[in-house]
């Protein structure tokens, strides 16, 4: 949906994130009266552990039932983002990144999505890299993978990488980057 | 027989015998005296609105003399068009004695009709009566446009405006009210009766979308609401939630509104139960999938696509999957191909091989989408007509498997939001704001203590904080807490965007795959790209000078060699819900086995070629022209385009705070073997950061980098040819921008590129048939 944008008077804030200040030709919208200052922070091109993201290593990813209130940073659902104890070593399921995009922290999956090479297999692919099979979708080259035991999702990524086996392999994000529109 | 003889063999009580005389003479006169016709009155009762209701005037001349009839309403004779009385309140089809009567505006209808044989007439009628409808359903000036005002241009609204402009801004009442009914005036001017997607077109002819489903991904569904809860299949949606109760409830909690509820009810709110209005397929069932949002659970990018996983098998009929969402930032984004894989997989894999279509929104940022400030207030896309953003800067819209939809107004013509580019494939309606141009009446969620109507409707609130709730309620009388056509507030009348396009042009998909289950995912575009109705047909181009020479950069509408008419801001024009039916009816075009070429092309985006060198020349209309020959004859039905082109400054920023203008000056022009021309990127628009990659990050230096374009303009044609490419930089101008700058995204100005941006890569993809034509 296409929210009409409008600016109205406020004391001192905009009053919805669906209400967006524009120049417009009907009067009964260009009551602005006051606008917060806004900064100027652009975007920079960050360097990332992988794809568009960045691993938050000093974030944990745990229950809301369990942190403790005064730890809690934010929470995501049921679940609460709090400041880890120690750095975060290993990239796995519930580790939380940062799009280097959009800013937003989300966790992982635990998963791996990836395209195939014609004539792979995915049992050629695990037993290549010791990754478990999750999904083989029947009639593609798609494969979702999970590490196991210690291993490293950054470093599980570039393995099958290194295979030659794979055209594509994709760290799965919990993220959303679509909008409605 | 001839009439004569039948005359004499018709001796029967009811012919007079005249004598002659009294018996004193022996010759008998006989006069036979024509009989006038009779004609019975009918009357039907609990006929559907927009359902054909067919019969039999039984009419009948004693004496075998042929039948006219002469139709009349409110005592004046109406004139027909092959039979087809068009009706104030509905349309009559005779043939013979044989009727047809669609009603159009549900309400009960005496037609008056006068039977004539051999010179003399009787008279009686037809009456329609307890017609089942839906109450909004005249609203629905997408389905049927009778240049209602949908709720828009209200009286109430007029007054407040009245109001607010001589209280807030010191007018006197004969200043405001002769400005305000110049506005009205104007736009009310642009409801023009006809301009609509012809559902009742389909509906005569028995389709209404049943045995079809949709798949709603998106915000949420409210499976329970009274208008969508009958065509919902129970237990069937997804609640993708993390830790979500009840995974089949994609309900949202949301207050505020639920964007997927007012989708669904477009594509599929149930028709003629007497509630609300109905969907464009309103006997098509649904799914819903509430993929939007944050803290999904794995694999949902796999689920919304229909993998085994998601409760859609491959034997299901699932013909259509709306997405009515997008990405908006000043960037390129690089093509993935594990994202085509996906995308592709309902096309590929469901409805046992034929496939699922999947109706994808263009976006809403034909003027601006915000994060890019006032860039194309500035650098004049907006005074130009220019989209600010390519609908083809998202990777899902350019492959063939989404077919991007753009959106219409009343008039047929042009949003003020909807994104342009080559790939778009059709449009649809989808309004303004539902204050001085209608939106879309459709579903809401239920109750006013929530959704787009009713208290806390974002709007509502809004403009209520704003200018009191008066104020407010005068504007959205529909959504405002109250309104006797709305009393539960289970339905808006504001809702717009592409995302309204979308879901109106997967209704059609659903009517065009319940005509004929046996359509393949490419004949549903092949009907789309057959049927659609050139809409805004005088629409203009757009041109600019480039140094000492003129540019297109909007073509308007082109016909291209294989007879398709096509536009940047309309794809191949509005869907036609009845043509399309018609022609899935009596289907009989072959597409035989999709065939995709390799990429053909050289450079950087060619696996082991050299990095190519190519500048393309600032400020030059001749640009860089690229030239590549195919050689398979495919029909084409989609090409795609790749491109690795870099420019040294395209970075995050100029030392000084502004951005270098390489980006926006770039414009890609595209010739077919045929010579149809298509503009695939026509510059002014906000590439402003370096190309990004969903896969790979940032990709600093680069404006498109494996970026990929798709132009539908080529349909139809044959690929097989030297394909000439054109690129050029548009500007050698730098400007400050009117914002400052203001935001993450936004520079204080734009500094012409110092250096020519740098063709490093090129190749070209042709999807399509092999060559039908005869001696290919």
């Amino acid at each position: 949906m296409k929210f009409n944008k409008i600016a109205i008077a406020t004391t001192s804030l905009l009053l919805s994130t669906s209400v967006m200040v524009q120049a417009n030709s009907e009067r009964e919208l260009l009551k602005i009266t006051q606008q917060p200052a806004q900064k100027i922070t652009k975007h920079v091109a960050q360097k990332s552990d992988f794809g568009s993201y960045k691993v938050e290593r000093n974030l944990a990813y745990i229950s809301a039932s369990v942190a403790n209130a005064d730890d809690i940073i934010s929470t995501k659902g049921s679940m609460a983002i709090v400041q880890a104890s120690a750095p975060i070593e290993r990239v796995a399921k519930g580790t939380l990144v940062r799009n280097t995009l959009t800013n937003e922290v989300s966790a992982l999956s635990g998963n791996i999505s990836v395209l195939l090479k014609a004539g792979v297999s995915a049992d050629e692919v695990s037993s290549k890299t010791g990754l478990s099979v999750v999904s083989a979708y029947a009639g593609t080259q798609i494969v979702v993978f999970k590490v196991t035991g210690t291993q490293d999702l950054i470093e599980a990524s570039k393995q099958l990488k290194s295979t030659g086996l794979v055209k594509v392999a994709k760290i799965e994000v919990l993220e959303i980057l679509n909008k409605a529109q | 027989m001839n009439k004569n003889n039948l005359k004499l063999s018709l001796l029967s009580s009811a012919i007079l015998l005249t004598l002659a005389g009294c018996g004193s003479d022996t010759t008998k006169k006989v006069v036979v005296d024509d009989r006038a016709p009779t004609a019975p009155s009918l009357s039907f009762s609990g006929a559907k609105q927009w359902i054909p209701t067919t019969g039999i005037i039984n009419a009948r001349d004693a004496d075998g003399d042929a039948l006219t009839f002469t139709i009349a309403e409110n005592g004046e004779q109406v004139s027909s068009e092959n039979g087809v009385y068009k009706l104030s309140h509905g349309i009559l089809e005779l043939t013979g004695s044989n009727f047809k009567y669609i009603s159009l505006t549900g309400e009960d209808a005496r037609i008056d009709y006068t039977v004539s044989a051999g010179g003399k007439s009787a008279s009686a009628s037809l009456s329609f009566s307890g017609i089942t409808g839906d109450p909004l359903v005249n609203q629905q000036w997408h389905l049927r446009n009778s240049g209602q005002k949908s709720y828009a241009l209200s009286d109430e609204m007029k007054a407040g405006m009245i109001d607010l402009y001589m209280n807030l801004f010191g007018d006197t009442e004969e200043e405001a009210t002769a400005s305000l009914e110049a506005r009205f005036a104007s736009e009310e001017a642009k409801l023009i009766a006809g301009e609509d997607m012809n559902v009742v077109g389909a509906y005569a002819q028995g389709i209404t979308g049943a045995g079809v489903i949709a798949v709603v991904v998106d915000s949420g569904l409210e499976i329970r609401h009274e208008d969508l809860e009958a065509n919902v299949i129970p237990n069937r949606s997804l609640n993708l939630n993390e830790g979500a109760s009840d995974k089949t409830d994609p309900t949202s909690s949301s207050i505020t509104g639920d964007h997927g509820t007012s989708v669904a009810g477009l594509i599929a709110a149930k028709g003629w139960n007497g509630l609300g209005g109905q969907g464009v397929a309103p006997d098509t069932s649904l799914i819903g999938m509430n993929y939007l949002g944050s803290d999904k659970v794995p694999q949902t990018d796999f689920l919304i696509h229909g993998f085994p996983g998601s409760g859609i098998s491959k034997s299901d009929n699932v013909g259509v999957f709306n997405r009515s969402y997008g990405m908006g930032w000043p960037t390129h984004f690089s093509y993935s191909e594990l994202g085509e894989a996906i995308q592709s997989y309902p096309n590929l894999m469901l409805r046992d091989g034929k496939g699922a279509v999947t109706m994808k929104s263009s976006g809403n940022s034909f003027g601006d989408d915000g994060n890019e400030g006032s860039l194309c207030e500035d650098n004049g896309a907006n005074d130009l007509g220019l989209t600010c953003y390519n609908a083809s800067f998202e990777p899902s819209q350019v492959h063939p498997y989404y077919l991007s939809v753009a959106a219409v107004n009343t008039d047929g013509k042009h949003t003020s939001y909807s994104a342009a580019g080559a790939n778009v494939f059709v449009s649809a309606p989808s309004g303004e704001y539902g204050r001085y141009a209608p939106a879309m009446v459709t579903t809401d969620q239920m109750t006013c203590l929530s959704g787009y109507a009713g208290f806390t409707g974002g709007t509502i609130a809004a403009w209520g904080a704003a200018y009191g709730e008066a104020f407010a309620k005068s504007q959205f009388p529909f959504n405002f807490p109250g309104h006797e056509d709305n009393a539960s507030c289970n339905y808006t009348s504001t809702f717009n965007g592409t995302s309204s396009a979308a879901p109106n042009a997967s209704g059609v998909v659903a009517l065009i795959l319940s005509a004929n289950p046996d359509l393949t995912w490419r004949d549903v575009r092949h009907v789309l790209a057959s049927t659609s109705t050139m809409n805004d047909p005088e629409n203009e181009t757009v041109t600019f000078a480039i140094g000492e020479s003129d540019f297109v950069a909007h073509q308007g509408w082109i016909e291209n060699a294989a007879g398709f008419n096509f536009n940047n801001l309309y794809g191949f024009g509005r869907v036609d819900a009845g043509a399309a039916v018609a022609m899935a009816k009596s289907y009989t075009k072959d597409l035989g086995e999709q065939v995709i070429t390799e990429w053909i092309g050289s450079g950087s985006v060619i696996t082991g070629d050299d990095t190519m060198t190519s500048a393309i020349p600032d400020n030059s209309a001749e640009g860089l022209v690229y030239k590549i020959e195919v050689t398979e004859a495919l029909d084409l039905e989609a090409m795609q385009f790749k491109f690795d082109i870099s420019n040294v400054d395209m970075m995050y920023g100029l030392p000084d705070g502004t951005q270098t203008t390489a980006g926006m000056d770039l414009a890609i022009e595209v010739t077919s073997p045929s010579g149809t021309k298509s503009v695939i990127l026509s510059s002014k628009q906000a590439i402003t950061y370096p190309a990004y990659s969903l896969d790979d990050g940032d990709q600093p230096g680069y404006i498109l980098r494996n970026g990929v374009l798709l132009s539908n303009a080529f349909y139809g044609e044959s690929s097989k040819g030297e394909w000439t490419i054109r690129l050029m930089d548009t500007s050698a101008t730098s400007f400050a921008t009117s914002d400052g700058g203001r935001g993450d995204w936004g520079f204080v100005g734009y500094t012409n590129n110092d250096s020519a941006s740098i063709l490093e890569g090129i190749a070209i993809r042709a999807h399509g048939h092999a060559s039908q034509e005869v001696g290919e």
